[in-house]
């Protein structure tokens, strides 16, 4: 094995971190090595900082299950993986999304929401996510030739209208929104121009709230509008937030998920036929899918707020930890086999939603999205095939995904 | 095998709910409900993936 991460007694040479993968499916081939041999390793992110990665699958639940780490972004010590990033956070004084907050903070937050995404709930938008996917894929089958991009054709808007019936966004705005947000996250990304992409979001989402209130609805915003804003329980800066979090967490992560999902499928003809013939597999599909690509393998940050012992290392206090969840997903001593894509494997107990109280809120309607979604485009598009040579995909790397994929049938 | 919940810190996740359907559900506001505390065999193996699962360790199970 090549050796790719070599650890070095000095502070000054550390690796760089994020590394870069070898295959757009797997993650960085040094993870393995330091599951290893150094599970708990310390790397250097690009403003200088020192961080923390954390390896092994039960470190990885362990560490994020940890009452001594914190979420809190805005901490001078948590892990800020790029300029960009760290210049939109930058601007407020206290965490903007309920996720970079603690308990009871956080817990409160996340309450107000947790009815929108129960499991009951999700099982009862089954029918509209059917025919938000069948509407969709219909859409991309009636435009002109026999080929098309899936990422914007399917991936993106699929997660954008589910999220936005939730919340009562006219279906009118979908498109521009999906514009919008394309400019809210990414490595390579100009500090201003996504301070640009926050600020326009944020007027929109205030239009739209003032427009809520004089016409009420059945939706999430309204209901929030009534229940938190007009009490007092939520300002008007911290509901726009809320929603403008939604909104990004709600349609980036399912809409990678689903074109990466389906660029695996359409590059393993066994898989692909296994779940053509029998849909009913396509739930253990999901989880494997999800297990495997790991597309959300960079967002679960903390920094220490007591010195932690884990995985023979002293994490102090004050530090940055990355809890390497697509590196948990590939531990051999959770999953057998852990390189191999298999549909039977029963993969549930993956961290690729993370772990601890900030796992994702919206697992639930992903995993329906998901299903539902690569289901119908199996059924609907049989002879659906990659148009164009994977060589030349390009891929995005903070949310792991495909930025553009041509496909023909 | 007896389960036990800590409602003040459920976070609404919902796994227990869709990993043990008979065991476990949410209420309206989508925290978790116990619907069998006592439960043998299949619905044992399912709470227990059920607490592993609980991303806020709100789940204990006694054997």
């Amino acid at each position: 094995m090549t050796l790719t991460y070599r650890p070095s007694a000095s502070d000054d040479q550390l690796p760089a971190f994020p590394m870069a993968r070898a295959c757009p499916f797997s993650p960085p081939p040094a993870y393995e090595q330091m599951r290893e041999e150094r599970p708990v390793a310390p790397v250097r992110l690009w403003n200088g900082k020192k961080a923390w990665l954390v390896s092994r699958f039960g470190d990885v639940r362990k560490i994020l299950a940890d009452k001594r780490v914190s979420n809190n972004i805005l901490h001078p010590g948590f892990p800020v993986l790029y300029a960009a990033r760290s210049a939109v956070f930058k601007q407020y004084d206290k965490p903007p999304y309920f996720h970079f907050m603690d308990p009871p903070q956080h817990t409160e937050n996340r309450r107000m929401l947790t009815q929108d995404f129960s499991v009951i709930r999700v099982k009862e938008m089954e029918e509209e996510i059917q025919s938000i996917v069948d509407g969709t894929i219909d859409e991309m089958l009636a435009s002109s030739g026999r080929s098309a991009d899936l990422v914007h054709a399917i991936a993106l808007p699929i997660p954008m209208r589910v999220i936005a019936r939730i919340l009562g966004i006219p279906y009118a705005d979908v498109v521009p929104l999906n514009r919008m947000m394309s400019g809210t996250a990414g490595f390579s990304q100009d500090p201003q121009e996504a301070k640009n992409a926050y600020a326009r979001l944020n007027d929109y989402v205030s239009e739209l709230i003032a427009r809520k209130e004089v016409n009420p609805s059945t939706d999430t915003i309204s209901r929030l509008i009534s229940d938190q804003l007009h009490p007092g329980k939520l300002d008007r800066p911290a509901l726009v937030r809320l929603i403008v979090f939604l909104l990004i967490v709600g349609h980036e992560t399912t809409a990678s998920m689903i074109s990466l999902g389906m660029l695996m499928l359409l590059q393993n003809d066994e898989q692909r036929e296994q779940l053509t013939r029998d849909p009913s597999l396509m739930q253990s599909a999901v989880e494997e899918l999800l297990r495997y690509l790991s597309i959300v393998h960079l967002t679960t940050c903390r920094v220490a707020i007591e010195d932690i012992e884990i995985g023979g290392e002293t994490i102090k206090a004050g530090e940055g930890i990355v809890a390497l969840v697509s590196s948990a997903n590939r531990d051999s001593s959770q999953f057998e086999n852990p390189d191999v894509l298999d549909f039977n494997r029963g993969a549930k107990a993956h961290v690729a939603f993370g772990f601890g109280v900030h796992q994702c809120l919206g697992q639930t309607l992903a995993r329906a999205e998901l299903r539902i979604t690569l289901n119908s485009i199996l059924r609907k598009i049989p002879t659906l095939r990659l148009a164009q040579p994977f060589d030349d995909l390009k891929f995005k790397a903070y949310i792991n995904g495909v930025q553009s994929m041509i496909v023909a049938w | 095998m007896r389960i036990c919940v800590n409602i003040s810190t459920c976070v609404g996740g919902g796994q227990c709910a869709s990993s043990a359907e008979t065991v476990f559900t949410q209420d309206e506001q989508g925290l978790v409900v116990v619907l069998k505390a006592d439960v043998q065999g299949e619905e044992a193996e399912a709470a227990r993936l059920a607490a592993f699962l609980c991303p806020s360790r709100s789940i204990t199970v006694e054997e």
